[in-house]
């Protein structure tokens, strides 16, 4: 990976090829996490990829390359969530049929989903998760949808562990009161 | 006993089998590097830009330095006072 990313610093062109290849499944899987509405998904790959190389003079190597890219692909992520200015607001009637009832069983027992309702139920929770800030939702997605800890958190964001804890907290207590809120609609 | 439902879908959603790993269409990584390598070719074609850069930044500098060198002249809210009281000091002793 060094020499590559001296080759590419020399301009390399296949160098870089190389380097997009290698990083494209880690940049889609943080994009696909962080993804706005109404943007597609290769798009904002190759805004990171644009990033990357172009900032990729100020990478210094103290910090592994992943974890470099990874907080650029993450910020560029938060930029474009910043610049979607409207969140929506999640009513029952907004859901589909399988989100309904995915919804219900949440709501009216402990017992978890069955397989086929499990993807549904993430798609549901990447909605819930939809309505809150861009930052209240990026720390939200990494803590609890994929249960990485607070430390991977602060080293992909750059922000401090208490200030992350702190919004993972008030974020879960908004999405408490959006249910509070749909539950009581749905009377 | 308050219910954590965020909690019980985050955790139905982390069940789900995870995604497939993502293919990079074709002709991705030419888009990206010929983004990148289009500022260098955009220097290139212009090799007085830097000339140019230069003079904007000479300009700006003169500029400044005229302001700076006129500045109490400027600050004068009313240069003409003294001429226009002079000159109906005269008109007044006019026969």
């Amino acid at each position: 990976m060094a020499d590559c990313l001296e080759r590419v610093r020399q301009r390399d062109e296949d160098a870089a090829r190389a380097l997009v290849r290698e990083l494209y499944p880690l940049i889609m899987k943080i994009v696909r996490s962080h993804l706005p509405r109404r943007t597609d998904e290769e798009d904002l790959a190759q805004i990171v990829f644009g990033k990357i190389f172009v900032h990729l003079e100020q990478f210094s190597g103290n910090v592994p390359f992943e974890h470099w890219v990874s907080r650029v692909a993450v910020n560029t992520c938060l930029n474009a969530l910043r610049a979607e200015r409207c969140r929506p607001e999640l009513r029952w009637a907004d859901l589909t049929a399988d989100e309904a009832e995915v919804m219900e069983k949440v709501l009216a027992t402990a017992k978890e989903p069955d397989l086929t309702q499990q993807m549904t139920a993430r798609e549901l929770a990447h909605k819930m998760l939809e309505t809150l800030s861009p930052k209240d939702r990026l720390i939200l997605t990494m803590l609890d949808l994929e249960e990485r800890s607070v430390e991977e958190v602060r080293q992909r964001t750059g922000w401090n562990a208490s200030l992350i804890k702190v919004r993972a907290f008030r974020a879960r207590t908004k999405l408490r009161k959006q249910f509070a809120r749909l539950m009581e609609l749905e009377r | 006993m308050k219910i954590d439902f965020w909690g019980r879908l985050a955790k139905a959603g982390r069940r789900a089998p995870a995604p497939l790993p993502a293919e990079m269409p074709f002709g991705f990584d030419s888009r990206v590097v010929a983004e990148w390598r289009s500022p260098g070719d955009t220097e290139e074609r212009l090799p007085w830009a830097p000339l140019l850069r230069g003079a904007l930044v000479c300009a700006s500098l003169i500029m400044l330095l005229s302001v700076a060198m006129n500045y109490h002249t400027l600050k004068e809210h009313e240069p003409g006072s003294v001429a226009i009281a002079d000159s109906v000091l005269r008109m007044s002793m006019l026969p």
